[in-house]
Formats: structure tokens, sequence, C-alpha cells
């Protein structure tokens, strides 16, 4: 089961190498720019792979990517998974 | 991975090739000396199931595969000279068509598609501005919501199609905060009022197919033109980017095979020295190069199409085959005029023209150093 801890070890350790400040849940990750639009196509490539979805492109917006927070409750809706910890 | 055919398979790829050859090469120097878009061709290619075969059976299509139908279009281009009009067919089929199919309404994909399949429409993909290009989103042209509506000005340019197309796939922004996650993308018809397309700009390469800008002036839309949601313009581009990057060069394949058809007839038939000049090994060598790169070319393509029938992501895989591809063809098309040396370089040898238009490929659907942008970014570089 995929957690926001997970994804946010995936964010911090893979997509931004060396980077140092905290990320928060509820932190925007996408208008700030800390993940650009390489890292969001590499992103959604390690949730399909992950959790065992295909992730439609209409569904890479703002609404589901914009936090780790959003992105974890997509991706429990998309597998009707319960929500980890 | 599995690239075998099916005889049904192999059977279409000889009727295209010589329907191609037999009836879309009639008058090209003279079209691509006159910058003269075939439309007539345009239509018979559509007649043929060009426009077609990847649509889906229940929209009337031939509900190929992109493996089949990137295997067609080499055809199309083993047999059309015309490297514009197959660049064109391929450039409509992948950004627009396959947009408005994967992102569009039903009453969208209902109202256009079928027209697009026939050949009585054709579509244009809007994004570029003089102020964006390899930086795609930064884009200038807005949207602005007022009741039921969206109000657009703006202007796109070097738009593939733009002077002659019935409808644009326009990208604009509808929310100025939010970056490329602000942007929209909207289905405009162009006799729309307020938009304005401009004729044929000359350009070295491509010539038969029409290149143009549009521009947005109060130009209002229904709410119903939004394809997608609101903000999903950026993904409607990776997305359609994904595809026409790796599949809008399929035609360059048969191209390639063409020159080396022509060139192989050439060294046969040259003599030099009391012999063949295919007996030197400064002319073998460039036509085994040839192949080799045509050999590297069709399978990096084949792969490419395997990945997106499977629903695999493709982005790296998409980027190698549009850089390899484009720098295999100007290559190619180098090699061609030095085996055919001084009539090579002659209008009439016609392998001049592939020249001129192989040097577009590594420009258009994203330049080659931005596809090596995206590999190495793909690689955490």
């Amino acid at each position: 089961m995929i957690t926001i801890d997970s994804i946010k070890k995936y964010v911090t350790t893979t997509l931004l190498e060396g980077h140092t400040d905290p990320l928060e849940e509820d932190q925007d990750l996408l208008i700030s720019g800390v993940l650009d639009s390489i890292n969001v196509m590499k992103l959604a490539g390690y949730l399909e792979q992950e959790c065992g979805i295909t992730i439609p492109p209409e569904d890479i917006v703002l609404e589901n990517f914009s936090t780790l927070e959003q992105m974890h409750r997509y991706v429990v809706e998309r597998t009707g998974m319960k929500p980890g910890v | 991975m599995d690239f075998s055919r099916s005889s049904e398979v192999e059977l279409k790829y000889k009727q295209t090739r010589d329907f191609a050859s037999a009836e879309l090469n009639g008058d090209v120097i003279e079209r691509d000396s006159n910058s003269v878009f075939p439309i007539e061709l345009w239509k018979r290619c559509a007649e043929h199931g060009v426009l077609s075969w990847f649509m889906p059976e229940a929209y009337g299509g031939g509900g190929h595969s992109a493996l089949t139908t990137s295997y067609l279009l080499e055809a199309l281009g083993h047999g059309c000279c015309d490297n514009g009009l197959t660049f064109a067919l391929g450039a409509q089929l992948w950004s627009v068509q396959k947009s408005i199919l994967q992102f569009g309404t039903t009453d969208q994909i209902e109202r256009y598609l079928p027209g697009f399949m026939k050949g009585t429409i054709k579509g244009a993909f809007a994004i570029t501005e003089n102020g964006s290009g390899s930086d795609a989103f930064a884009l200038t042209t807005t949207a602005q919501r007022d009741g039921d509506s969206y109000v657009l000005n703006g202007e796109k340019c070097m738009i593939t199609l733009a002077p002659v197309a019935d409808v644009a796939i326009i990208f604009a922004v509808t929310n100025p905060d939010a970056g490329q996650w602000g942007l929209s993308s909207f289905l405009v018809d162009t006799r729309t009022k307020g938009l304005r397309q401009s004729d044929n700009i000359p350009k070295m390469g491509l010539r038969t197919v029409p290149f143009g800008n549009i521009t947005l002036n109060n130009c209002r839309v229904p709410v119903t033109c939004l394809l997608g949601s609101e903000g999903s313009a950026s993904s409607i581009f990776n997305y359609s980017q994904s595809w026409e990057r790796s599949l809008v060069l399929a035609p360059q394949l048969g191209a390639m095979q063409r020159l080396i058809d022509q060139s192989i007839t050439f060294s046969k038939q040259r003599m030099r020295s009391g012999q063949s000049i295919g007996k030197f090994q400064s002319i073998s060598h460039r036509i085994a190069n040839m192949r080799i790169r045509l050999e590297t070319s069709r399978l990096l393509l084949y792969k490419t199409a395997w990945l997106l029938d499977t629903g695999k992501q493709s982005v790296t895989e998409a980027a190698i085959a549009k850089t390899h591809i484009s720098e295999a063809f100007v290559a190619t098309c180098s090699d061609a005029i030095a085996i055919h040396g001084g009539s090579g370089y002659l209008t009439e040898t016609e392998v001049e023209r592939q020249s001129r238009d192989a040097l577009g490929a590594t420009i258009y659907g994203g330049t080659v150093d931005i596809q090596r942008n995206i590999i190495s970014g793909m690689l955490g570089v």
C-alpha cells in the first residue's frame, strides 16, 4: 500500500536529489515549480508502477497532483485502496 | 515485443506504397517550387484511409494499432515523394485527431472526427508563439471566461496547416498565476469572428504544407469549445507530443528506403573507370550506412509504437526515436547527394528537396536539443 511518506520519499530522494527543505504534505509542488514537467511524468510513471494503475493523461492536473496529499488521495481513489498513513 | 505482421497488413503496405507512388507524385517538383498545398491529394489520402487507419472502429475508423498504422505510414512515405504532404497528414493525425479522441467530449469527437477522416476538414495544433517555441508553455495568448463564453486574444505563430485549417486547437492562459497548470485548450472553428488565418509563410523545405499564423482578436467561443478541463492544456500538450514525437516520422522511414533504392539504382548505372561507381567503397559504404540508419530507425519507431499500444510510458523512447530518426534522415539525404554527385544537387533528381525537407524533422515536434533535454532529464541529470 502506497503512503504519503513513500511518495514523499520518492520525490525527495529520486526527483529532488539534494533537496534539503522538508516538504509539507499540503505544500504546492507544481505552481511553485518544485516539480517540473519531466518530474511530473516520472512521478506518474512511479505511481503507475507502485500501485499497478494507469493514470490517464487527463488526470494529470492541479487537482490531483499539486500536493503530496492530493497525489495520495488520487491514487487511493484510483486503486480503491484504504488510505495508508 | 513482437513486430511481426499479418499477410493482410503486408498487402495493405504494398497497396499503400503503390497508391502513393502512382497518385501522389505527379507534379511534386512544381508544387514544391511554388509552395502549393495539394488539397485534392490530401482528400485522396483520406479516401485511401490514411487519416482513419488509427481511429476507433466505433467512429468509423480502421481500428489499427499504432504499430500497424506506423507501418502503413511508412508505406505512404515509401511511395510518396512529397514529404510535406506526408508530414502534414501525420501532424493532424497525431496532434489534433489523437488529442480530440483522448480529451474530447463525445459531442466534440462526433463533430470533428468524421470530417478529419474523410478529408473534408483540416485541423491545426496551435500552441507556438513568437516568445515560446522550445519554452512551450511560455504563452501570452489569453482566454478570459465571460459567462458561457471564453474570449481569446493573442497570436499563434508557425502553425502547421494554419492557413487552410477549418478548426484549430488553441492553447491559451486561463489562470495567469498557475504557470503551465493555468493553461487551457480550445477547439475553435476558424470561421469564428475575431480569428484570422495568415497566408502561407515561405520556408526552406516541406513547402507543400502551408505554415502560418493565427491571430485572435476578441474571439469569443462557447465554453463547450474547451478541450479537456480548464488547466489541462499542459497534459494535453505532453500527451499529444508523446504520440507525435513517436510516430510523425514514420513516413520518413519510407522516404529513407526510397533514397536507398534510388542510390542503389544510380550506383549500378553510373560508370567510372570502367566499372559502376557502386564498386567503389566510398559509395558502397555510404549505402551500407544508409541501411544501418534505416534499420535502427525502424526498430526505435516500432518499439515506441508498441509501447504506446500497450499503454506503457514512453517519454524517453519517444524522445530517442524523434532524435535518432530525424538525424538519420538528414544524414541519409546527405549521403544520397554525395552518391549522386553533381546531379544530386539538381532539382530534377529530387534528392536536394529531400535534404531540405529532412532538416525540418530536427526542429518540428520539439527540436533534437529539447529531445536530448528530455532524455537526460528522465535519467535524472
